[in-house]
């Protein structure tokens, strides 16, 4: 079967406390109290074949953890895992052929050469014809514009350079999925915009299966149809990003700007004062409420302009983020 | 097969890529050895016999000389790359592509120290050509046919030792200076300092049975002449023997590593 499938995915990691001070140091050579983190709990999910799902989640909540498990990197404590009808831990040949593991924190190329011998390598290391490997490599180095950086030193390639030319290096042997964790971590918006424009492209092109961690919500709104939300290692949302603003938000800001002056403390009555200046000021309230307070802001004071907004979509899944602990 | 050439050539223009390091290496390699000549000359100065240690003057200077060489030649250093790479999560891009880390290791290794290689045995050809000048060294052919064969196998012998005394940093966090004290032992038990008579006949024979003294003593003994032919062929036996013991070591260890690594992640 194609695609992912994850039952009950369970990952405990010991590690050991140390209070401050000198003297728990010395204590600590001969006992040390062991601690389990349930870095995942009991995670299940599917992804099917051709899909982009995000994969949202404060930092620490288990998503790198997840990846690694479905790139076979690391064994889970329970549960299965499917990718593509392979089980990713027992690392077989026919499997490592058709992934690519892609990381913004973690280099895969060798840093001390040019980025064009990282991918000679790939090459040969996936088997790859010089047919395909020529084939691919121009489209992939012209989608980025990076032709001139191909013979630099890796090490000496800005971040946003080095992430093009890892994307190149994890696509080359056309993997039908990827695993991508923050991929756009610490670039600029162009250089984003550009990693994104490009896995919408390959994945239409080539159908392939994504999954990708990200902090930027963009990211996640522009790339994946699907989004799941994981918090303390438990799945606690799982589909649509704009659902996640329906079912969370039901709090609308009110944006207004007035005729003339007018205080703060005069709007408290009304509801959350967000921002404020004098000639205008942005209010929360409740989304039944919308109505009732815009014909009292009409009838107290000289409105010029109204504009309604839903919470900003971080507010709702910061939410959701309570809702894992 | 084509993946562990590409990796060879990697390591070649890695190596390329640092030749103010590459320079330095060589010239390290001369230092110690010309601080040996002159404690040897000291030391044969002042005893009374015309040996020591079962050699003469010349044949210790032609040891000692050589001994160098060799010992850059067959020191890989593969230990600092695994370590590195075990604990920088390096690993994972070996682990997520469907090629073998042994394997890729030692053709970039091997890759990585060809170019000094090369110059190594550049040096030593010309370390024997000042020393049939100076102490009238003269290594007879078939010698010089067998020493050759017997360094490439003692460098790969040395790749494995050092491969699977690496395997540790799966267990061990902090293991560099590890790597250190225990290759300056080794070094020195390899025959790589003096000759390992010196350390006196019980050592001597306990040396035949282990895999170090086939890594530099022996390939040196085969070009003076102190190991005949016929002998030098049952120590290039000897040495695919260990080559092939520790490979398979190597490979265990790995994986037992890696079992834990993957239990634990990087």
């Amino acid at each position: 079967m194609e695609g992912i499938v994850v039952k009950n995915l369970s990952r405990d990691f010991a590690y050991y406390e140390k209070e401050a001070g000198m003297k728990s140091s010395v204590k600590n050579l001969f006992h040390r109290a062991k601690q389990i983190r349930h870095a995942v709990k009991n995670l299940s999910f599917e992804i099917q074949k051709g899909e982009i799902v995000g994969f949202l989640g404060p930092n620490g909540a288990g998503k790198t953890t997840t990846i690694k498990m479905l790139s076979g990197v690391l064994y889970p404590t329970s549960g299965e895992v499917q990718v593509n009808g392979y089980v990713p831990w027992e690392r077989k040949k026919e499997f490592k052929k058709q992934f690519a593991y892609v990381a913004g924190q973690k280099s895969q190329l060798w840093i001390n050469l040019p980025a064009v011998d990282s991918f000679a390598l790939n090459k040969s290391i996936y088997e790859i014809s010089d047919t395909q490997y020529r084939q691919t490599l121009g489209e992939l180095v012209e989608l980025f514009g990076v032709q001139e950086f191909l013979k630099v030193q890796v090490r000496r390639l800005s971040l946003g350079e080095r992430m093009k030319m890892e994307m190149i290096a994890a696509l080359l042997h056309r993997p039908k999925v990827i695993l991508l964790d923050e991929p756009t971590i610490g670039l600029d918006f162009i250089a984003q915009n550009n990693i994104r424009e490009f896995l919408k492209d390959y994945n239409r092109n080539n159908g392939a299966t994504m999954l990708l961690t990200s902090h930027y919500l963009k990211d996640i709104e522009e790339l994946c149809q699907r989004t799941m939300v994981i918090s303390h290692g438990n799945l606690v949302y799982d589909g649509t990003l704009e659902q996640i603003q329906d079912v969370f938000s039901n709090r609308r800001i009110l944006n207004i700007h007035w005729n003339s002056p007018v205080q703060k403390e005069a709007l408290v009555s009304l509801g959350t004062v967000k921002s404020w200046e004098p000639m205008r000021a942005a209010i929360e309230v409740d989304d039944a409420a919308v109505a009732q307070t815009i014909h009292r802001l009409f009838a107290m004071f000289s409105v010029g302009d109204i504009g309604i907004d839903a919470a900003p979509l971080e507010e709702s899944i910061a939410r959701l983020y309570e809702q894992g602990a | 097969m084509k993946k562990y050439k590409t990796a060879f050539f990697v390591g070649v223009s890695n190596s390329m890529e640092y030749r103010f390091d590459f320079f330095m290496n060589l010239l390290s390699t001369v230092f110690p050895i010309i601080m040996q000549v002159f404690i040897w000359c000291s030391m044969y100065n002042g005893s009374d016999g015309e040996t020591m240690y079962g050699y003469t003057f010349p044949q210790m200077i032609m040891y000692v000389v050589v001994a160098g060489a060799v010992g850059k030649f067959t020191n890989t250093g593969v230990e600092y790359m695994v370590n590195e790479d075990i604990h920088s999560g390096g690993i994972a891009k070996y682990l997520v592509r469907p090629v073998n880390y042994v394997g890729f290791c030692l053709c970039n290794i091997v890759g990585n120290k060809f170019a000094s290689m090369i110059t190594m045995v550049f040096v030593t050809l010309g370390a024997l050509l000042v020393l049939f000048f100076a102490v009238d060294f003269v290594a007879a052919p078939a010698a010089l046919l067998l020493f050759f064969p017997s360094l490439a196998l003692a460098a790969v012998l040395n790749f494995y030792i050092f491969f699977c005394l690496s395997t540790l940093a799966f267990w061990l966090t902090e293991i560099g200076n590890f790597f250190h004290a225990i290759s300056v032992v080794i070094m020195v038990m390899s025959g790589g300092v003096f000759p390992v008579s010196v350390f006196g006949s019980a050592y001597e024979t306990i040396s035949r049975y282990i895999p170090l003294t086939y890594t530099i003593n022996y390939p040196i003994r085969i070009l003076s002449g102190a190991v005949g032919a016929e002998e030098a062929v049952k120590v290039l036996c000897i040495q695919l023997i260990w080559i092939f013991i520790l490979a398979v070591l190597a490979r265990c260890s790995w994986n037992l590593g890696l079992k834990k690594y993957v239990a634990v992640g990087g």
